[in-house]
């Protein structure tokens, strides 16, 4: 008998001789296979495998393999077997009429738990399975009777196992987090692109008129506001949970906003998002976080996941949440001993569909059937957060037995051909208003020899029996839009996410090309004294750029430090490691702004980038690696620039790099012309080197190189995109457009800024001795840097500030009992 | 008995707090046969942007508060009118201890006592420092008066040193503490040992009266411990740190599993740096009302 943990889906170790989707017993094709097979047989030879590559690589562009492993476990591995899983029309409907029963039987025993409790007056279900569960919000109970008490399901997926008998179990209920459904749309999107003979050849149901309804019922039930539709929300976890890559995907195609419980606030009764205009009210919040962590206050959980005030927002009647964070209560492992009965006491019919047989070991009858057969089962908590250490033995109130039974098998690409291999079934259902409807797909996953779930999962087909014509909602009647253009409804974070990724590509950028120009010096044998006076110049702009400790700049010729040092920025835990890291992170938490062409363009080089440094062990090595990022930098631009409507959110990342370069810029120039005046002019030319600007220079002056005509081009010409003057008036004109009329001091203080910048050339073209004087503006250069990085910090403070993070008051203080 | 209660709670902010919600258990809930409310308010300064009132899931009286002023001192001040009348005494005749289990698992209300809760996890050494007193199939009347008398002397009533989330198992070794503490050690012991047990948050009157015995506290909040002993006697309140069964020296504000439930306010607040309070309880016999 084992004991285990509930694991995701539930399947116990496999028991019995497993039917196979596609043949029947008597060793036949089932007909709703043949067209599928014969699509696959009349390709040439392996070229079903060469598909499925195709599909790896597709699936690692889309990101959804993740840059960051660690950042999103459990997601890098997911591929999809390009067999799908098929299911005929008939055996769909019973499925779906039968998980439909099933979604409305949970939704009356969540109305009687939170609601009358008589389930529990009547003995129908023991209280064992309620008030321990710590998924039995207390806050949400409300005993008085009354019709127009809202919903407590939306949204239900199952999990769901065909038995040894041929019929389908379920054997978990999902009330919560209903994970997958985005990733049944995005696998079927990539079937149609990477076998489009197959599945142009079946005849199968499609998948967005669920999601055309899906989308249209949030919208209609969040109403619309007195400036257009009101605002709905997905929350998630954020951007380290497993599941980001699905919020992001669900909340792109339902038209939501995508927030965290740092994004919204609750206020006066009514729920808000905070967006670059001001506080947007948000009537329907779709929640992917569990129930007991959303209200602080009320429900005691960790103010970083939750708002505190939004059950008091559902209870004043502002604000919708789908589903109730109530729901995961009956997603108790040890409910589905009690469905049958359930079902006859509450719908008057018997559970169509049944669970994979359960018995709560509360009770005595059912301790004695698992005694007698103890292999047959597993065992369970009875519900989440069970103590461990109470076991079974000692209190088995809390513990269920779930039959082992061994899942389906359906043909799975291996090596060149097709296996057998155990499918489990997950799939959703949608209530719209008026009854459920199921997705006519779904996600299957391939189970390994014990029954669990792999990373590898199928599409899932439904057959049309005939070409019905599909049933979509009704078109959604809302006023006629008011023309908008400015993007004020960003969401504050995702403003200060795109800031800060344009801020790092830059510096990503800075970073590449200073170690750049210092390996070609440091290459150069044998080194003349005027090269190792550029390598100790960059030196400086090394470490002002915190690539290098001041230990490492090299004195009197010694620079092995220096090599080393460099080597190891790209290395793990190096400068330059942390920050690909760090942009790559900024790229996922931004990924719902980012189509996939723009997902992949700023993933996939940074990527290989990042493995280029990782293992370059010698310098040139390390060079061309850096080469790598330089052009992931400029990529990175050339994207954004030719694929982001300008305003909103291509403001704040075009901003952002601005003024990381205009920091840069004047870094480099502050300690390049620190340099004595008799050496100016290597430092000049050391200037154009750094800023890209030699060609111009030498097009426009020829040879000659001059202190007032050099910072001209580097400083003041506008047209110079790698000039000072070009990124203070770029970060001049942007701000005007995000303040829109608005207060413009910040506007004001990037014209000021490029203003100084203009009358420091002029004094350097009007000295009598122009190297004195450009070595005289050294410190005000570095000065200049420290004001462009208190302008980033003003457009922190105005945009970005996110809602004050709330404490909890009361609990620890002179409150408590002192008698 | 009638009496006359005022708390008043006063937050002071080191900065002023923007917002403020608070979540309030100050106002006592009517009980048949036991306490009748004759009169009940709550005042706060400044005066709340909106405010709400709802039973909770236990049938205590919950009041939210909203504030969205700026406000650097926070004052709410609950008052009220209770009389409140002795219990019956425990029947002769009381059902064996140890199958109370079985019959509270037949009511909803009460099975929900039996079982850990959020801030009273199983202990055994809770369940074994009470254990002597429930031998098999002892009547629970008996079992619990040896048990309430037998709590005297065992803890030393201090304050300070135990905070809020000390755990039972502290309680026990240091075996000191305050009410709230004995409260939460009888409970898990109770709940261990299978009597559905809840924890009673409240008032008890600490000036005797001419010729009485002067009570344990310093005119705060109480806590102590209800106890269910089968059908036909229901709940039966004990006072663990006066060691005394309930009789009408005590008011109840409301009961839940653990302190978590009946906190008397929680409050969340965005802003206000540090913060210091200050509690004060006024309970007065009052002369009965006319009418």
């Amino acid at each position: 008998m084992d004991v285990a943990a509930s694991p995701p889906p539930d399947t116990a170790a496999p028991r019995g001789t497993a039917p196979d989707e596609m043949v029947d017993g008597r060793g036949r094709v089932r007909a709703h296979w043949s067209g599928l097979l014969g699509a696959i047989c009349s390709m040439p030879e392996g070229e079903l495998a060469q598909r499925a590559q195709r599909l790896d690589r597709a699936f690692e562009e889309e990101g959804s393999a993740g840059l960051l492993p660690a950042a999103v476990p459990g997601d890098r591995a997911r591929r999809l077997d390009p067999v799908p899983l098929v299911l005929d029309a008939a055996g769909f409907e019973a499925l779906s009429a039968g998980l439909a029963q099933r979604a409305r039987l949970l939704e009356r025993v969540l109305a009687d738990l939170y609601g009358p409790q008589r389930l529990l007056a009547e003995g129908l279900l023991p209280p064992e399975l309620v008030f321990p569960n710590p998924a039995f919000l207390r806050p949400c109970r409300d005993p008085r009777p009354g019709a127009g008490k809202p919903r407590f399901l939306h949204g239900y997926a199952a999990d769901l196992l065909r038995g040894p008998d041929g019929q389908w179990h379920v054997t978990a209920d999902r009330l919560v987090a209903m994970e997958g459904v985005a990733q049944a749309l995005t696998n079927r999107a990539h079937m149609a692109r990477t076998l489009p003979e197959c599945t142009r050849a079946a005849r199968m149901r499609p998948l967005h008129p669920f999601l055309d309804a899906w989308r249209d019922l949030l919208h209609r039930a969040a109403g619309a506001g007195p400036s257009g539709p009101a605002t709905v929300a997905l929350l998630t976890p954020g951007v380290g949970h497993r599941a980001w890559a699905e919020h992001v995907t669900l909340a792109r195609d339902l038209s939501c906003a995508l927030a965290e419980a740092g994004d919204l606030t609750a206020r006066g009764g009514a729920l808000f998002l905070k967006t670059l205009r001001g506080l947007q009210p948000v009537r329907l919040l779709l929640s992917r976080v569990e129930g007991a962590l959303l209200d602080p206050l009320e429900l005691g959980g960790r103010t970083a996941l939750g708002v505190p005030g939004l059950l008091d927002a559902m209870r004043a009647g502002t604000l919708a949440v789908h589903n109730h964070p109530g729901a995961g209560l009956a997603e108790a492992p040890g409910l589905r001993a009690f469905l049958p009965a359930l079902s006859m006491a509450l719908l008057g019919e018997a559970l169509s569909l049944s669970s994979r047989e359960t018995l709560w070991l509360g009770d005595p009858g059912a301790r004695a059937r698992v005694a007698a057969t103890p292999d047959a089962f597993a065992l369970r908590p009875a519900v989440r957060g069970v103590p461990e250490g109470a076991g079974p033995e000692a209190d088995p109130r809390a513990w269920c037995a779930v039959r082992c039974m061994s899942p389906s098998v359906a043909p799975s690409l291996s090596g060149e051909g097709l296996a057998p291999r155990p499918v489990v079934l997950r799939m959703f259902l949608l209530h719209d208003g008026e009854d459920w409807r199921c997705l006519p797909g779904g996600l299957a996953r391939v189970a390994d020899g014990d029954g669990r779930p792999t990373p590898l999962c199928k599409d899932v087909w439904v057959l049309s029996e005939d070409r019905a014509e599909i049933r979509g909602p009704g078109p959604l009647s809302l006023p006629a839009l008011a023309i908008r253009r400015a993007s004020g409804d960003l969401p504050s974070r995702v403003a200060d996410n795109l800031f800060w990724l344009g801020r790092y590509v830059e510096r990503l950028d800075d970073s590449a090309r200073l170690m750049r120009a210092t390996l070609a010096r440091l290459d150069r044998a044998p080194m003349l004294p005027h090269d190792a006076a550029e390598v100790s110049a960059l030196a400086r702009c090394l470490q002002d750029a915190r690539l290098i400790t001041e230990e490492e700049r090299p004195t009197s010729g010694e620079d092995a430090a220096l090599r080393r040092a460099l080597t190891r920025a790209g290395r793990e835990g190096g400068r330059l490691h942390r920050l690909t890291g760090e942009v790559a992170r900024l790229v996922e938490a931004t990924r719902d702004r980012l189509t996939g062409d723009m997902h992949a363009a700023f993933t996939v080089p940074l990527r290989e980038s990042r493995a280029a440094l990782l293992a370059a062990d010698n310098p040139a090595a390390l060079g061309a690696a850096l080469g790598g990022l330089v052009r992931y930098a400029s990529g990175v631009a050339g994207v954004a620039a030719e694929n982001m409507v300008r305003g909103g959110a291509h403001s704040f990342l075009d901003l952002g790099r601005r003024l990381e370069r205009g920091v840069s810029v004047s870094a480099l120039l502050g300690h390049l012309l620190a340099e004595p005046p008799a050496r100016v002019e290597s430092a000049l030319a050391l200037a154009l080197e750094l800023c890209d600007s030699v060609i111009t220079y030498r097009t426009r002056y020829l040879h000659v190189l001059q202190p007032a005509p050099a910072l001209d081009l580097v400083m003041a010409d506008p047209a110079n995109p790698r000039g000072l003057a070009f990124q203070l008036s770029a970060a001049e004109i942007l701000l005007t457009g995000v303040e829109g009329g608005g207060e413009p001091s910040l506007s004001a203080g990037a014209r000021r800024l490029r203003q100084d910048a203009e009358a420091m050339v002029a004094e350097v073209t009007r000295a009598a001795e122009p190297a004195q004087a450009a070595n005289g503006l050294s410190g005000r250069l570095l000065a200049l840097k420290d004001t462009v990085g208190d302008l980033s910090d003003a457009i922190g403070r105005r945009y970005f500030t996110l809602i004050a993070a709330p404490r909890l008051l009361g609990v620890d203080t002179a409150e408590r009992g002192a008698a | 008995m009638i009496y006359k209660v005022r708390h008043v709670t006063a937050y002071n902010y080191e900065s002023p707090v923007e917002m403020a919600t608070h979540l309030l258990h100050l106002l006592p809930r009517p009980l048949e046969g036991r306490q009748r409310v004759l009169r009940a308010g709550l005042s706060c300064d400044p005066a709340p942007a909106r405010r709400a009132e709802a039973p909770d899931h236990f049938g205590n009286a919950t009041a939210w508060l909203y504030l969205d002023r700026p406000h650097a001192r926070f004052t709410v001040t609950a008052e009220f009118v209770v009389e409140v009348t002795p219990p019956p005494p425990l029947p002769a005749a009381t059902p064996a201890w140890d199958g109370l289990r079985e019959a509270a698992l037949r009511r909803p209300d009460v099975a929900e006592f039996l079982f850990p809760s959020p801030a009273l996890p199983p202990v055994e050494g809770a369940r074994a420092f009470f254990a002597p007193h429930f031998t098999p199939g002892r009547p629970a009347g008996e079992a619990v008066m040896e048990m309430i008398a037998a709590f005297r002397g065992s803890m030393a009533f201090r304050s300070g040193v135990t905070t809020v989330s000390t755990p039972v198992e502290e309680v026990l070794r240091r075996k000191a503490g305050v009410c709230q503490d004995f409260a939460h050690l009888m409970i898990t012991g109770l709940r261990m040992l299978g009597i559905p047990a809840r924890y009673v948050s409240g008032y008890i009157r600490t000036r005797p009266p001419p010729g009485g015995v002067r009570r344990v506290g310093a005119d705060q909040s109480h806590a102590w411990v209800a106890a269910w002993l089968g059908e036909g006697i229901g709940w039966v309140e004990m006072d663990p740190t006066n060691s005394l069964f309930v009789a009408e020296e005590h008011v109840v504000l409301g009961w839940g599993r653990d302190f978590g439930d009946v906190s008397p306010l929680l409050g969340i607040i965005l802003g206000g740096g540090q913060h210091s309070v200050s509690v004060g309880v006024d309970m007065d016999e009052a002369e009965p009302v006319s009418g």
